[in-house]
């Protein structure tokens, strides 16, 4: 008891000796309130060529996919290069995923695969994202360094505070079952919480049997995939600031690659990251650190057997950052920041008893690889006036990569041109430090109530990839190892890549508003790329035989390329209820090309004009939609990937969805018609072409019936 | 749905966690606040004009108190930080504490306020035509609300309300300022105590608003 009254005493002192302002709550004169305008969910941020999907549009799909970029491709300007079955790539306005900022929880994560099968979004599940942002156009310097193209932002785990003196317990349940392919999975977040300390969970499964193309297209091999993903989030809101730190697994078992010649058969990963948030009358800071470890194999499943070839990768991540944002006027804020991040990565194939070919000893494809960056910027935001805001920045990154021996498996005949790789890679140097500089301006204009016009510059820069620059090997199959492209051929690194430099123009006019009942935007842009990172021949791909396997050995060049396109998109209010009742219209197009300056061609894997219509209805408890998605074909491809062309196609989804007790189960048809087609970005159907059958490209999938079943408490 | 319940027993622990959480704010305040340059004679040369929608009467109301004890920490560390600015400034004209507590004038006031120019950059006391005391309350509130709202920030992703208790003395220093109903998201009720305090100083009270009224509270929405 008299620690109590002691405590009691402390706790009283504490509080009370510094001087609470007594006298203001004699007669408080109260002002009018003030509202101050936030950026929503779905709607424009700082940028209006940026969107943010929100938690609630991600749990209306995830019954759909366990893969987050294949989500992403909904969006006008976003497309998925197939991978694995939650491993998609995204890319933005035709810049592949290497050349964007994708952060998780606000860090990046390196991939840690010659094929790039854990790609950083891969290490997220759609059923337990609060929400994503993207920036399709000019992103400002202080999204991120290191890239050429815009930024894909995925939140987990905001944190949640009780309000008031309670103790807050919520939580969130999901699972979904897809007929075409048998997966199935589930999540649950809970979350328990005062008002000033907070801790979340958030676990999920998923899994799935290789899924049936449409019509006759049959079973799509090595497209199955199993993953759990589980975090624990704490954080706690105090004095001036948040702090969060938060740590995770994830396990996946096997994930098949229809258009690679290996699986991933495990794949293990944790993570720690803290965050600081301070919020002072001088401004903000935030200061941030992440370590991630990540063991990733790869050989066959099923379908790509028998055989055997381990492939193994071992990839250390460091990243840590500090940021200022300077309210330094009115009308003026000032960001600077500073990055550090150290990438660590050994890729070795372990020798295959009795094989000739993969012995005697281990190919090291990366010894120790390291690639460091350090990168800083300044940032200054200014509002001209209620209509004008600019955002101008420029940054600085430094890339510094080396990289220690490396070995063939053997020394034999069959592996002379591995050895002779070998021995020139080892003899040369190869530490390599580039200075990169950027800048970003973007100035919004906003024309009336209903109309803002967003008008954007940026030069990027973006450094080699460890991959692109130290993969060594000559020998058809270990180069084929080499590539995220999916095109079955193979690649071979060039340590004197130089950094791909960006100047981009961009445009974003938006129309209405939620008010008007109806919107519309329209996004031009243009971006030009020196020394972009395409692929140059080296040679003819032969079989044992000596006969051509139509597949080719490329040799990562730097070349000059420029992008262009626009995305329009729109929705219309046909009719509004109450409470969120009522039935809209939407729809996007998006027209985008890519050219190869250096040979005149297309550029690799550029989707080609697509357009989206959409019907929701929401009445009550229920909810129906339907779409309408039709792709042209895809004439304009990569000669130098011997890209094959994929014809047009049209799938309509239909789905309801009802409420009660709380609980939200939605059923969908997914390809309703079962239409047979080819992925535009599918690459190509190496699974099925290892299991005999003819070469083609990965078909989509065909029909299917996806239940979903979501709670909250 | 969720749902909530009050903790209860188990004081020792509660009150431990206070006393800890009170020394951590205080930490915090110490080693950061006292950094914070006071924003003094905003150069812009600012011209506001009175809303007429603003000029109704304000009603007299009972004292606010902070209800609970994260608003009470946010109390101190605000008001250890306003010590910091106080420090660097002009004492009072009139200390808080031996203001007269004048009641209202009636409740006149109901015509329209006149717009106030306040010449940058020394603030001066505004040029008032309005006979009464309420008249010139309503211009000196809307012209702090007006000062207070430029300085709002963008580019939030955010929901929530703040009320935020300020102090002025007469020569429109900011003697103290506080939240006194929190958002239950720290950065809503640091981003509201920041427009206030960067909003400051304000201008001269007019001569018509009694010491009594130069309290305020202000709620801050962010929607």
């Amino acid at each position: 008891m008299r620690t109590n009254i002691l405590l009691l005493r402390a706790a009283l002192a504490a509080g009370c000796a510094t001087m609470p302002i007594a006298a203001m709550a004699q007669t408080a004169t109260e002002i009018a309130p003030i509202d101050v305008d936030t950026d929503k969910p779905g709607e424009a941020a700082a940028s209006i060529s940026g969107t943010s999907i929100d938690g609630e549009s991600l749990k209306r799909k995830q019954a759909r996919t366990s893969d987050t970029a294949g989500l992403l491709a909904d969006l006008p300007g976003v497309t998925a290069s197939s991978g694995g079955g939650f491993s998609s790539m995204p890319a933005i306005r035709g810049l592949s995923e290497q050349r964007l900022t994708v952060l998780v929880d606000g860090f990046t994560i390196d991939s840690a695969c010659p094929n790039d099968m854990n790609s950083p979004l891969s290490y997220t599940d759609p059923q337990s994202i609060a929400s994503i942002q993207v920036l399709t156009g000019v992103a400002p310097v202080s999204s991120g360094g290191d890239n050429i193209g815009g930024v894909i932002s995925v939140e987990n785990t905001p944190p949640r505070f009780a309000a008031g003196d309670t103790t807050l317990i919520t939580g969130e349940a999901s699972a979904f079952y897809r007929s075409n392919g048998n997966g199935f999975g589930g999540a649950v977040k809970l979350t328990v919480a005062s008002s000033t300390l907070s801790a979340t969970y958030t676990g999920s499964y998923s899994q799935s049997d290789q899924y049936d193309g449409g019509g006759s297209d049959g079973k799509v091999r090595s497209t199955e995939y199993a993953k759990t993903d589980h975090a624990l989030a704490l954080a706690y809101q105090g004095g001036a600031g948040l702090f969060q730190i938060k740590g995770g697994i994830q396990y996946s078992p096997y994930e098949g690659f229809p258009n690679q010649y290996m699986d991933m058969v495990d794949n293990r990963s944790w993570f720690i990251n803290g965050t600081y948030d301070g919020y002072y009358d001088w401004g903000d800071l935030k200061l941030a650190a992440a370590y991630r470890d990540t063991d990733h194999k790869m050989n066959f499943l099923e379908d790509k057997l028998p055989g055997d070839m381990p492939m193994n990768t071992e990839v250390h991540s460091f990243d840590t950052s500090a940021k200022v944002s300077l309210p330094v006027s009115m009308k003026d804020t000032a960001r600077l920041g500073a990055e550090f991040h150290h990438q660590w990565v050994d890729d070795y194939w372990p020798p295959v008893p009795g094989s000739m070919m993969m012995g005697p000893g281990t190919f090291v494809n990366i010894n120790e690889g390291t690639r460091d960056r350090i990168g800083v910027y300044g940032e200054w935001e200014r509002q001209f006036s209620d209509a004008v805001t600019m955002i101008a920045g420029i940054r600085l990154d430094r890339v510094e990569m080396d990289t220690g021996e490396v070995r063939p498996y053997g020394t034999g005949m069959m592996q002379a041109a591995d050895v002779a790789a070998a021995a020139a890679f080892n003899a040369a140097d190869r530490k390599r430090v580039d200075n990169n500089w950027s800048g970003s301006a973007l100035v919004t204009y906003r024309l009336s109530g209903d109309a803002v016009l967003e008008l954007g510059y940026a030069h990027k820069a973006r450094s080699p990839n460890i991959y692109e620059r130290y993969s060594w090997g000559r020998g058809s199959m270990a180069s084929r190892m080499i590539g995220w492209y999916g095109d079955g051929n193979g690649y071979v690194g060039n340590p004197d890549l130089d950094p791909e430099r960006a100047d981009t123009f961009s445009a974003a006019l938006a129309l209405g508003g939620e008010a008007q009942g109806w919107t519309l935007r329209a996004a031009p842009y243009y971006t030009h790329v020196n020394d972009y990172i395409d692929a140059e021949f080296v040679q003819n791909l032969t079989d044992m035989m000596g006969m051509p396997t139509g597949f080719v050995q490329l040799r990562f060049a730097n070349q000059k390329a420029e992008f262009y396109g626009i995305d329009i998109s729109g929705s219309a209010q046909l009719a509004r209820g109450e409470d969120g009742n009522g039935t809209s219209l939407t729809a996007a197009v998006s027209f985008q090309e890519g050219n190869n300056l250096s040979d005149d061609g297309p550029l690799y894997r550029q989707m080609p004009f697509n357009a989206k219509l959409g019907l929701a209805h929401r009445e009550g408890a229920l909810e129906l939609n339907g779409e309408v998605e039709w792709v042209a074909a895809k004439t304009r491809v990569d000669a130098t990937r011997n890209e094959p062309v994929t014809s047009d196609y049209a799938l309509v989804n239909l789905g309801a969805a009802y409420t009660v007790g709380g609980v939200r189960l939605s059923v969908e048809a997914e390809n309703l018609f079962d239409t047979a087609y080819a992925l535009p970005l599918g690459g190509m159907s190496l699974g099925d072409f290892k299991a005999g059958d003819p070469l083609r490209v990965v078909p989509g999938r065909g029909r299917s019936i996806n239940v979903g079943l979501s709670t909250r408490f | 749905m969720s749902f909530a319940h009050k903790p209860s027993g188990r004081r020792l622990p509660a009150l431990a966690v206070t006393a800890l959480v009170h020394a951590a704010g205080l930490a915090l305040a110490a080693s950061a606040f006292h950094v914070v340059p006071a924003p003094h004679g905003e150069p812009d040369g600012l011209r506001v004009a009175v809303f007429p929608s603003q000029s109704s009467p304000v009603p007299a109301r009972p004292p606010e108190r902070p209800v609970r004890q994260a608003a009470e920490m946010r109390e101190r560390t605000a008001s250890h930080d306003v010590a910091g600015q106080s420090a660097r400034t002009p004492p009072p004209a009139t200390p808080a504490a031996s203001r007269p507590a004048e009641p209202l004038a009636g409740n006149g006031g109901t015509e329209p306020a006149r717009p106030v120019m306040r010449p940058a950059p020394q603030p001066v006391e505004p040029q008032l035509s309005g006979p009464g005391k309420e008249d010139a309350l309503a211009a000196y509130t809307a012209l702090l609300r007006q000062r207070i709202l430029e300085r709002r920030p963008h580019g939030l992703r955010k929901q929530g309300t703040v009320t935020v208790a300020f102090q002025l003395d007469r020569l429109g220093q900011l003697a103290g300022c506080a939240v006194t109903a929190p958002s239950g998201d720290v950065q809503l009720d640091r981003l509201a105590l920041r427009m206030v305090r960067q909003a400051a100083p304000f201008p001269k009270a007019p001569g018509g608003v009694p010491d009594a009224r130069l309290d305020f509270s202000l709620s801050i929405n962010f929607r």
